[in-house]
């Protein structure tokens, strides 16, 4: 059994809740709210600010209430089953369950204390990666997603979302290579009968250089292709649309971290600098 | 006269010399031990790869005879974890503890239980055939219960 709750000053939400079974061998299936398979970040770092080298998620992956545009929760069944042979690990993973509603300002996934509010709908998503057995940073990976997003913005009824994107994950002595790029087609069905079909790409690229066991320097450009004119984005103010970074995340003792960030985006057509510091730990 | 006593202050300064590296730390000689991977004495039978190793105290699944094994982190010995983890881990303390997180977030790692106490650890290690865990060979002493599956380095440590 699995649960992560978040509180903070603004929402107390019960992340994840799930149940499952793990295989000797690795492969497993899991009922409950997960993290989806769409971009390899949600399912390495989850919630875990002190786990991720960066302080911000890549904007195309926020999470739903903070401008994220595809699910990053789905609530339902993941069947993962994992194939070894002589050097690499294959994973296979399939998640079906009830995905986000589009609400005014942001995607909202379903809220499990709260079930009865919203309208979900069934979303599958599926996704393969591949890693080096004996590496811990390297690896690659495609995956692919159809999200079904019931609307309770005026003027939108449903918007369907096909999703495909891959990444990889590569290490040469002491640089770090993150790169991961994703393509989403939308339709969206209007009030007014039509449809709208349109269609965005989003791409990070995150190197970092582990200076030794307690500094790492990183950067990270990110950003949206073909994406100013979608009346789907326009919902979304929170998305960050284009974003580079420079920080420093030194490790401190007893699983703390402590990270500087210096930041240009652009969010919603607002373009500012952000300076960030962050202090995250894991607790026993 | 002089010449005698110049050998005088030779020969005391090679005593002295000879003394000094004898009892410095690079004058002792370097004790060669063993780091083994031991488990219950009745599960001898298992038999694991560097890579196996590895994911094992990464937290990540290891099975054999359809049983998986869980690792154990000998934290009795300081010189110890930092041996096994810069020799047969590759990695420094920060990160190993960090990818053991990262591994249990993600859903299929397990964190390997810590132990401090010899005792302790060998009590489970007694009591749980299906526990792994690395110690100092001559640390092993008849009727412990245990059994050594691999030798996972060896070399002279100070």
């Amino acid at each position: 059994m699995l649960a992560e709750l978040l509180a903070n000053g603004e929402e107390r939400d019960l992340e994840r809740l799930a149940v499952g079974w793990v295989s000797p061998q690795g492969s497993q299936i899991w009922f409950g709210r997960l993290h989806s398979a769409l971009d390899p970040w949600n399912r390495k770092y989850h919630h875990g600010a002190y786990l991720q080298t960066t302080i911000y998620r890549p904007g195309l992956i926020e999470f739903e209430d903070s401008g994220g545009v595809i699910p990053t929760h789905l609530t339902g069944a993941v069947i993962e089953a994992a194939y070894e042979d002589a050097a690499y690990i294959t994973h296979y993973t399939l998640n079906v369950g009830l995905g986000p509603e589009l609400t005014p300002g942001y995607i909202k996934a379903l809220d499990v204390l709260h079930p009865q509010e919203g309208d979900y709908r069934l979303s599958i998503v599926s996704a393969i990666s591949r890693r080096n057995i004996d590496a811990i940073f390297d690896d690659s990976g495609l995956y692919a997603g159809y999200v079904q997003i019931p609307s309770s913005v005026s003027g939108i009824t449903d918007v369907a979302q096909k999703i495909f994107g891959g990444y990889i994950n590569t290490s040469l002595r002491a640089w770090h290579l993150s790169l991961s790029a994703t393509w989403i087609d939308l339709r969206l069905d209007l009030t007014s009968g039509d449809n709208k079909n349109e269609g965005f790409g989003y791409a990070y690229l995150q190197p970092e250089y582990w200076l030794n066991h307690d500094w790492i320097l990183y950067g990270r450009s990110e950003g949206s292709y073909q994406g100013q004119a979608s009346l789907f984005l326009q919902q979304l103010p929170g998305f960050v649309r284009h974003r580079n970074l420079v920080g420093a995340r030194y490790q401190l003792s007893g699983s703390q971290a402590l990270k500087f960030e210096l930041a240009s985006m652009d969010q919603f057509g607002r373009r500012f600098n952000q300076v960030a510091l962050q202090w995250s730990a894991a607790l026993p | 006269m002089e010449c005698s006593a110049a050998m005088s202050r030779l020969v005391a300064r090679f005593v002295m010399i000879l003394f000094v590296t004898l009892i410095s730390p690079s004058g002792v000689a370097n004790e060669v031990r063993s780091l083994v991977l031991v488990t219950h004495v009745g599960a001898n039978n298992i038999n694991l790869t560097n890579i196996e190793i590895r994911r094992l105290f990464l937290g990540l699944p290891v099975a054999q005879q359809q049983r998986r094994l869980i690792a154990v982190i000998n934290r009795t010995e300081s010189l110890l974890y930092q041996v096994f983890l810069q020799k047969v881990l590759f990695m420094s303390a920060p990160l190993y503890e960090r990818q053991l997180l990262a591994n249990v977030v993600r859903q299929s790692g397990i964190q390997p239980p810590v132990y401090t106490d010899q005792q302790a650890l060998l009590r489970v290690l007694r009591t749980q055939p299906s526990t792994v865990t690395f110690m100092w060979q001559d640390q092993i002493s008849a009727g412990s219960g245990v059994v050594v599956i691999a030798v996972i380095w060896q070399g002279s440590v100070h």
